[in-house]
């Protein structure tokens, strides 16, 4: 093939898809061929047939930047559910290894893996916020949920390596759900009262704000404003819980806050997830403006 | 002349027609404008895409001259779309005559 056109190809088919990169060459080469088969037709010579057609495809980054507005919308989505999921998912990975492999090597791949999956994360959900078509004003918070997940469970992950590595503090848990939060030592239980009443407040506030922002949340709005809520509940238990005296421990409220607070936190994720694959199979069918819920 | 606008619409109504690919869409669309209408060929494929995601349109290919061309047609849709997109056209049109004082020309 003519290495100008596979140059126009190269660049028209940037960031797409193997299988929509394969497409657009199979269309371009043979609209190419036939422009080359025309021009030599009219007694054109061979190099001004096609240099004429390869002037008459134009800029390859217009081309590009029209197809990424059809394929990655739905790809985006696809890619932002795998997200939603991921800080979740890696939380459940790293605490079920620690228990029978309380060593260093795998703590150090999981906060690699945190700091990897975080990175990519980011990647996808700005991505996302230039999408020109309808999403929401609330997609801001939403995907800085994300990322902030991602990086709540390094900040954990990092405390954990911390207490490994200075204190050589063994972590052992009798269930990876209901001691996800347990303090491994003073650092761990500063970093937690100091996230939880911000966090709290702000988890609350955000559940309340759901209800007034525009757009479409795919019919998930309930969803995330019920998880949302959990989540807040939750992290203003704790930190009510840390900041009284004894007698508050005797209702079990920091258990009640670590249960409440995983709870809400798998179920937003998974609401957000599922919000994102509805985004991706209503961008996959029809362009119509969605619904306002 | 710039048709980045319209060029779904005059897309579905060459479609409308008969069954074509990118190459003749592109061609069709320079001969009956006469040549006014021209754009940059490459910009073509994302419309027609575009089109076919949204449902308007479908493509299959065909061998033709043992080369695999990938032919498009309208769908039911595209063709209720088509009429909304021209009736939409003519009001527009109608309306900036009316401006211009051109109504009837």
């Amino acid at each position: 093939m003519n290495n100008d056109l596979e140059q126009w190809l190269g660049r028209a088919s940037q960031g797409l898809t193997f299988q929509a990169a394969q497409r657009l060459r199979e269309e371009v080469v043979e609209h190419y061929n036939m422009m080359i088969e025309d021009h030599l037709q009219n007694g054109a010579d061979k190099s001004h047939a096609h240099r004429a057609a390869l002037e008459a495809l134009g800029d390859p980054q217009l081309t590009m930047r029209g197809l990424i507005e059809v394929y990655r919308s739905k790809a985006h989505y696809r890619s932002a559910a795998v997200a939603a999921v991921l800080a979740p998912t890696l939380l459940f990975i790293g605490f079920w290894l620690f228990d029978p492999i309380d060593t260093f090597i795998p703590l150090l791949v999981l906060v690699l893996v945190s700091v990897g999956t975080t990175l990519w994360s980011c990647y996808v959900l700005l991505g996302l916020l230039s999408r020109r078509f309808a999403f929401t004003a609330a997609r801001l918070p939403l995907l800085g949920s994300i990322v902030g997940g991602n990086l709540m469970v390094l900040s954990i992950l990092f405390t954990f390596l911390l207490t490994y590595l200075f204190w050589s503090v063994g972590i052992t848990f009798e269930h990876p759900l209901w001691e996800l939060l347990r303090p491994a030592t003073g650092l761990m239980q500063t970093m937690l009262v100091v996230s939880a009443l911000p966090g709290g407040v702000s988890m609350t506030a955000f559940a309340v704000c759901l209800r007034s922002l525009w757009g479409t949340l795919y019919g998930m709005r309930v969803g995330l404003q019920f998880a949302s809520v959990v989540i807040g509940v939750a992290w203003l238990g704790y930190s009510i819980d840390s900041v009284s005296n004894q007698p508050i421990h005797e209702f079990n409220l920091v258990q009640l806050s670590r249960t409440f607070f995983l709870l809400g936190y798998v179920a937003y994720h998974i609401v957000l997830a599922i919000m994102f694959l509805r985004a991706a199979v209503f961008w996959s069918s029809s362009k119509q403006k969605p619904a306002q819920n | 002349m710039n048709i980045k606008g319209n060029l779904p619409l005059l897309i579905l109504y060459l479609l409308s027609n008969r069954d074509s690919h990118g190459y003749a869409i592109a061609r069709d669309i320079k001969q009956r404008s006469e040549g006014l209408l021209n754009f940059k060929e490459g910009t073509l494929y994302p419309t027609l895409h575009l089109l076919e995601h949204e449902g308007y349109i479908e493509s299959y290919r065909v061998e033709e001259r043992g080369r695999l061309r990938r032919y498009y047609r309208l769908t039911e849709s595209g063709y209720s779309h088509m009429h909304e997109q021209m009736s939409a056209w003519e009001h527009y049109t109608r309306a900036v005559n009316r401006v211009l004082q051109r109504e009837g020309v």
